[in-house]
């Protein structure tokens, strides 16, 4: 989501081998500046808007970048205080810092400022505390962690307890497995902080489609007899692909009341799953499909195959282009025209708004989430 | 976690869809077929049809839901399908139209060529309506739209009753819904107001009638109650101990343009005073509603329009002032006199500028001024309440304290949604010079949602069954009864002499001196 509005760089600023506290007073200087210009041209001095400061922590130069694409297209929408850390455990030990202040040009008073800490060396794992000093007092604190939630444990859990809100990316998770069981771990462990999901954030447009094949008070005999899932998601094999395919699954399971069985004496195939609903056996399966472009691990489509009364009734959707869905209804007496619909831009920047608009607990990601682990009988247990 | 849905279950499906839990767009309605009257209109091109195209490229509208257009153009389907793509096209907020989602959206797009007094139309409209429930899928559940010119209402609602389309339809023996959305003006003065009402009531019951007031649907006007009644520091300064007053100005940039014959007989006090102005009053002066729900909000409302002093006979003359505009110029263009506007008379009356300093005889407001204004051709285009507090009780720092200004909050609505609050502070420097500052926080400058359509907002309320932000019948007739009054106290006098302002301006003389006599002036938005 590209920022509508025209934007202006007011300051910027950089040094090497900072102390934290010359970081805050650039800042004033930066906006005091600013302020004395607009004075001699005459303009008004106004109040800028604060309402969130968002951490991001990286170790890969491409990530941030991709974190600071996103962040500059929120100007307008969340004026708030970004610190990023690019982090380089291995280099010799320093903390470089680069400062920009931005404005929209026709509202002057919504501004941001970003502030990058290049963190070298075992400075990295002081950093906290020079993240806590650049927090906006008072406003709330989220975390974006753009990278796999399993990879740097340490660091995450130092971030998490200066912080209000964790956003993770489960698409970016290495190993579905790993990723899983940290998720679980830090909701688990939570002090006050809500976790959500931009992978989670992705799915709810399908989730709100199939939520509507059963609006209808006749159509919802039918979630009572579901006897099969299909879950098609992008990727040339399942390792990589199943984050999106198992989040659905466990969404539907755990609305609907389904659990992973437990008897299951010997593995099933790869990405099919049982789960258990009053004593009927439902069966859950995960398929790749192969890529296509901007697609990435993402779900292609999805069938829910219910039988009543002798008929098979397929409701199914299924990803036309990178922005429209179609849903079909086949067999029972439903009307059967396809219905075409857009699919919500999920850029970084669209998803992140969304998010920083969730203070909190998301409730049906944790269940969903808690399910998804029971269906890859993931020891949630303790590290 | 849900409980499991068990195969013992299947008979008895869930009253409540559980795969709607916890979704972030929580708000799709059950299926339902809306069938418009006026479906060829102005509004229905313009306002109707984009909001409904954008609901269903959100993914907001049910998958079984069909519109149905009623008017008396003779025309078929397709050629229908067709205007409205060339209206969604050019009006809908989401440009350009997504083919895929108007095919699906088209599809749902039905038309009926009738005529509002033929009975057996409605007969047709019913079977129409059958026929959409078994093939679409609409649950029985009607909504019908009025979007005529407001002679036809009456004709309508009686003919409605007489096809028994009051009640929704049978679908597998469930009883649907049924509910009537009905577009203002709601009558043209207190008598006209209760003979509407009285005609809806004999075919509907109050909670299936639907008073739609757009400016009820904006994000900013919402967010006056949760302003007032979500922060714990503005209820305790919200009354007369600390309030000097509040003004309510809707200021239009533009004047009449085609709608002369419309505003012939309308005018401000009716056309935008009774609707808009009477409902930002009421929000700002009302009490705490025991609950956000449709009746506990419309019964406070109603309470403060209970409380608002009449204005009556001469008290017209010291109470409100009324203006029209005379030739000036708009946004830099010469604009037209009023009197010189198409399908205007050369020598109307009519009313393009209108206001009212009136008083909310409670507890909260006693004394207490609200000075409303509205009017055509004026400088900007502008909705906004001033909250105005009283000065410090004593003057602590002389040097400058006399050019501080009162502490005044700003809630605007349109444009720049947000809210302003002013304040003093001390310039650095060694004298105690005090500078009055403004603190300013924008809606959109602060949330990523871009904020719906006002009949986005509505239509989906409406086929969601929740009213609290449609108008009621004591509301509508309670507005009334006070600007009647007001009508009545002006036909009683002489018209000042029009016109009396000149386009561009913020109004004539009158409204100056109306509140300059109390040692106040209007705001400048």
């Amino acid at each position: 989501m590209a920022s509508s509005e025209q934007v202006t760089t007011v300051g910027t600023w950089a040094g090497n081998n900072t102390d934290v506290s010359a970081v805050q007073a650039q800042l004033t200087r930066l906006w005091r500046d600013a302020a004395e210009q607009a004075q001699r041209q005459g303009l008004p001095a106004a109040a800028r808007t604060s309402v969130l400061t968002l951490v991001a922590y990286a170790e890969d130069p491409r990530t941030i970048e991709r974190v600071s694409e996103a962040i500059a297209a929120l100007v307008e929408h969340h004026p708030s205080r970004a610190v990023l850390v690019l982090a380089e455990p291995g280099a010799s030990p320093s903390l470089d810092t680069e400062i920009s202040t931005r404005c929209l040009v026709a509202r002057p008073h919504v501004c941001h400022e970003q502030i990058l800490l290049r963190a070298h060396g075992t400075v990295v794992e002081q950093l906290s505390s020079a993240v806590s000093s650049l927090l906006l007092r008072d406003l709330p604190t989220f975390l974006w962690w753009p990278s796999d939630v399993a990879g740097n444990p340490d660091i995450l859990r130092r971030l998490i307890a200066l912080s209000d809100r964790l956003i993770v990316d489960s698409a970016t998770s290495a190993d579905p497995v790993a990723s899983l069981k940290a998720l679980s771990q830090i909701i688990a462990r939570r002090r006050g902080i809500a976790v959500t999901d931009m992978q989670w954030a992705r799915l709810t447009g399908w989730r709100e489609v199939t939520a509507q094949f059963f609006d209808a008070g006749s159509a919802r005999h039918y979630l009572a007899a579901i006897e099969q899932v299909r879950i098609d998601v992008d990727g040339d094999h399942l390792a990589t692909a199943p984050m999106a395919g198992l989040l659905f699954a466990g969404w539907l399971a755990s609305r609907l009341g389904w659990r992973p069985a437990t008897d299951r004496t010997q593995l099933e195939p790869p990405g099919r799953y049982a789960v258990n609903a009053g004593g009927r056996s439902i069966a859950i399966e995960l398929r790749a499909r192969p890529n296509r472009p901007g697609g990435e691990r993402q779900l292609a489509s999805v069938s829910l195959l219910a039988g009543r009364d002798g008929r098979t009734v397929s409701f199914s959707i299924e990803q036309q282009t990178s922005d429209t869905m179609t849903t079909r209804v086949e067999g029972g007496d439903f009307p059967t025209e396809d219905r075409h619909m857009q699919l919500a831009d999920a850029s970084d920047a669209r998803l992140l708004t969304h998010e920083l608009g969730i203070f909190g607990r998301d409730r049906a990601y944790e269940e969903a989430l808690s399910v998804a682990v029971g269906l890859l009988r993931v020891d949630a247990g303790a590290e | 976690m849900s409980d499991g849905v068990a195969v013992a279950d299947v008979e008895a499906a869930p009253a409540a869809n559980p795969l709607r839990e916890g979704l972030r767009l929580p708000r799709t309605p059950e299926p339902c077929t809306l069938a418009i009257f006026g479906a060829t209109g102005d509004l229905t091109h313009r306002k109707l049809m984009p909001a409904l195209y954008n609901l269903s490229l959100a993914g907001s509208l049910p998958a079984g839901f069909s519109v149905v257009g009623f008017a008396r153009r003779d025309k078929e389907h397709e050629t229908f399908r067709q205007e409205m793509r060339e209206s969604v096209g050019q009006f809908s907020r989401n440009r350009p139209l997504d083919p895929h989602v108007w095919g699906t959206f088209s599809k749902a797009l039905h038309y009926l060529p009738s005529q509002f007094d033929d009975i057996q139309a409605y007969h047709r409209l019913k079977s129409e309506l059958d026929r959409l429930d078994r093939e679409r899928g609409g649950g029985g559940n009607r909504l019908f739209y009025l979007a005529t010119p407001p002679s036809f209402y009456g004709l309508i609602v009686q003919q409605l009753g007489a096809a028994g389309l009051q009640h929704g339809g049978d679908c597998n023996g469930r009883q649907g819904w049924a509910r009537i959305i009905v577009e203002k003006p709601f009558g043209h003065d207190l008598a006209s107001a209760q003979e509407l009402n009285g005609q809806l009531h004999q075919v509907f019951d109050e909670s299936q009638v639907y008073r739609i007031d757009h400016y009820l649907g904006k994000e900013t006007v919402q967010n006056i109650l949760v302003l007032r009644f979500a922060n714990g520091f503005f209820e305790p300064i919200w009354n007369r101990r600390y309030v000097d007053h509040v003004q309510v100005t809707v200021a239009e940039a533009v004047g009449v343009e085609l709608r002369g014959a419309y505003y012939e007989e309308a005018g401000a006090l009716r056309d935008m005073v009774q609707s808009h102005l009477m409902q930002l009053t009421t929000l700002t002066a009302m009490e705490p509603p025991v609950a956000y729900d449709a009746d506990a909000v419309r019964d406070e409302k109603v309470k403060v329009l209970r409380a608002i002093r009449p204005i009556t006979g001469s008290q017209v003359a010291e109470f409100t002032a009324r203006g029209q505009y005379g030739a000036g110029w708009e946004a830099g263009k010469p604009a037209p006199a009023y009197r010189d506007e198409p399908r205007v008379a050369p020598s109307s009356n009519t009313e393009t500028f209108a206001a009212i300093k009136l008083f909310v005889d409670n507890w909260r407001w006693q004394g207490v001024p609200f000075y409303l204004r509205t009017g055509k051709h004026l400088p900007a285009r502008a909705s906004e309440i001033v909250i105005q507090f009283k000065r410090p009780p004593h003057t602590l720092f002389t040097s400058g304290a006399e050019a501080l200004e009162p502490n005044f909050l700003v809630l605007r609505i349109q444009p720049d949604e947000g809210i302003t609050l002013r304040f003093g502070v001390k310039v650095p420097g060694q004298t105690m010079q005090i500078r009055s500052v403004n603190m300013d926080f924008l809606y959109g400058a602060s949330f990523g949602v871009d904020s719906p359509d006002a009949y986005e907002r509505l239509l989906l309320d409406a086929m969601l069954g929740d009213s609290t932000l449609f108008t009621r019948r004591d509301e509508v007739e309670r507005s009334w009864a006070f600007i009647t009054a007001i009508l009545q106290g002006w036909k009683e006098q002489a018209a000042p002499p029009f016109p009396n302002y000149a386009a561009g301006s913020w109004g004539p003389q009158a409204a100056e001196e109306l509140i300059e006599r109390d040692g106040r002036s209007w705001h400048r938005p």
